[in-house]
């Protein structure tokens, strides 16, 4: 079965050859009214169409293919030498005999060479030109296409390692918390240990997706927020108010989870008396706003942000960055003794 | 050995409560929920070790340590295996990872047992744990005053030298000088302190002074006054 790309070649070679000869063959046939120069001419043709053939499988076999366009220019302009001397070479002997046959006074063979040497350069040349800039083309796009194939793989990867990104600190304070809860409440134990699991599964295999339900990402956020609850006890009061309607709504999964951790982390955890994390959720006409609100103040905790809140601030931004690349934002604000972290997504987003 | 256990989390603490009775000879004498409740309490109740968490809210474990005149023995409780852990001494102190295994502390227990022991027989009068936190940058030391051969102004701190190590202390060398023994510690001039049991060699210098070559090489010229001074403690 041949190839696309061997039956493009094929196609051109001889369509090429044959537009030639009747070009070449019909307009010097014409002008000398001559059957014989049609016959020579014809002869020349089949020449050209042989010997760039041969060309074509030397350059197979030398491998010019991975040859950069600097490395090409000698052995190009070589080849199309030998190409044409050969060529030439071949219609003159042709026209030679072809002379002697209708009796005519014979033109001396190397009148003829020369005669032909000249349009044979220009003809081996145009050929391989072309043969080479196909080559070329289809080099680049094919390198064009592997740097997409490469950009979504890291993509995807960067995405996964975002993902997965829960806080060991965290994960190990509640499984802390829950053995000594164990000896304390067994009931409440178990719940904790459920949601903790709960958590994990969701972090592990839902976010594999990359966007789900706001109602299945609220659900972990409960989680979450009740295993944070053993930690910081009456120290973390937490608040909800989601607009109606918006169940169904797509987020990217533990983003919200993301935002609140570092309002914990930054606003709540720094304070001896704790304080309120407030998570709002509405519709803003085509965006979906999400803000996390938590006491505190945003320059007294700058110098920490410098050192772990960035993390947690530039995951938020990179995430967004590429899930909606640019139609996504991020902003963090001071106001009334509270630090927002407000995001807004694009309800609908253009895949 | 009496101890304090300094976490913000109630259940973390009484976790490590009930790991803790499996060792009567640890007596615990008080909790804290953050350093600042931690340094309110610790020159009053005097405990001998510490079980110390490094992220509170307020004032956390290293900034409580930096603040204290006198450091106990420390124990740093953590939930994760921070960089901060990593870079310490550890000959000088111990961390455990939460949750806590009762071999590891048991482990924790005994070395602390041993390390307190040695202290006694090295210094039978008095108590050897004298030590101070250094944090510098990302390392950070609990070092024992008398490891300390120099220590030297450096613009509004203080650079102590001891073993291969001479980090910045953010405190001035005068406030530094009014806690050390002054049987032990000596001022040799305005810029520099050295500990006289770590002098190697004084040589007579110009005009009276003298001169003090310490065990790792460094050379300390005492101003006159301070050269009289030191000739009458050292009497010869």
């Amino acid at each position: 079965m041949p190839t696309t790309k061997t039956k493009l070649f094929w196609t051109l070679h001889i369509l090429g050859w044959l537009i030639f000869t009747l070009v070449n063959g019909g307009l010097n046939g014409y002008l000398n009214g001559s059957q014989f120069v049609l016959v020579i001419n014809s002869l020349v043709g089949l020449w050209g169409f042989l010997v760039t053939l041969g060309f074509r499988a030397y350059i197979h076999r030398a491998g010019w293919k991975n040859y950069s366009l600097s490395e090409l220019v000698l052995p190009a302009l070589t080849g199309i030498l030998v190409v044409s001397t050969i060529w030439m070479m071949l219609s003159a002997g042709a026209a030679y005999l072809g002379v002697y046959l209708v009796n005519a006074p014979p033109t001396p063979l190397w009148i003829l060479f020369v005669n032909g040497m000249i349009s044979g350069l220009l003809i081996t040349t145009v050929w391989t030109a072309l043969y080479f800039s196909y080559h070329f083309f289809r080099r680049y796009t094919q390198a064009e296409i592997e740097k997409w194939k490469l950009e979504a793989t890291l993509k995807e990867a960067q995405l996964a390692g975002l993902r997965t990104q829960i806080n060991p600190h965290f994960m190990f304070n509640a499984l802390n918390n829950i053995r000594a809860l164990i000896l304390e409440d067994g009931q409440k134990a178990r719940l904790m240990l459920t949601h903790l699991s709960d958590l994990l599964r969701y972090a592990l295999a839902e976010t594999k997706h990359e966007q789900v339900s706001l109602k299945t990402d609220l659900e972990t956020i409960d989680y979450f927020m009740a295993l944070h609850s053993i930690q910081l006890e009456d120290k973390l009061h937490f608040e909800q108010d989601i607009e109606e309607g918006l169940q169904e709504v797509k987020v990217p999964p533990m983003l919200i989870q993301l935002m609140i951790e570092n309002a914990i982390k930054h606003g709540i955890s720094q304070q001896e008396e704790g304080g309120v994390i407030r998570l709002a959720i509405w519709r803003e006409t085509k965006h979906l706003a999400i803000s996390v609100k938590n006491t505190g103040r945003l320059s007294s905790s700058s110098k920490e942000q410098n050192k772990i809140g960035g993390v947690g601030i530039r995951n938020i931004e990179d995430r967004l960055a590429l899930l909606y690349s640019g139609q996504a934002h991020f902003n963090l604000a001071e106001a009334d003794g509270m630090v927002e972290a407000k995001v807004r997504l694009p309800l609908e987003k253009e895949t | 050995m009496t101890a304090m256990i300094i976490e913000d989390s109630r259940l973390a603490r009484n976790e490590l409560r009930t790991l803790l009775r499996e060792h009567p000879q640890i007596e615990i004498i008080g909790e804290a929920r953050n350093g600042r409740e931690a340094l309110a309490a610790i020159p009053e109740l005097q405990p001998d070790l510490l079980f110390l968490d490094i992220q509170m809210p307020g004032m956390g474990g290293f900034e409580l340590l930096e603040n204290l005149t006198e450091v106990p023995l420390i124990v740093f409780t953590t939930a994760y295996d921070e960089y901060a852990v990593k870079s310490f001494e550890f000959n000088t102190l111990d961390y455990l990872l939460k949750p806590i295994h009762p071999e590891r502390l048991a482990l924790t227990i005994s070395r602390l047992e041993e390390r307190q022991q040695k202290n006694e027989d090295q210094n039978p009068l008095k108590d050897g744990s004298h030590q101070i936190f250094v944090k510098d940058g990302e390392r950070c030391w609990i070092v024992k005053l008398a490891d300390i051969r120099l220590m030297e102004i450096y613009g509004n701190y203080t650079r102590i030298y001891f073993k291969e190590h001479k980090p910045l202390l953010l405190k001035s060398l005068n406030q530094l000088e009014e806690r050390l023994d002054p049987q032990q510690f000596f001022r040799a001039n305005r810029q520099q302190i050295i500990n006289l049991k770590w002098i190697k060699e004084l040589t007579p210098w110009l005009n009276g002074r003298l001169k003090a070559t310490l065990a790792h090489g460094e050379e300390v010229e005492i101003s006159r006054r301070q050269s009289s001074k030191l000739r009458e403690l050292l009497s010869f």
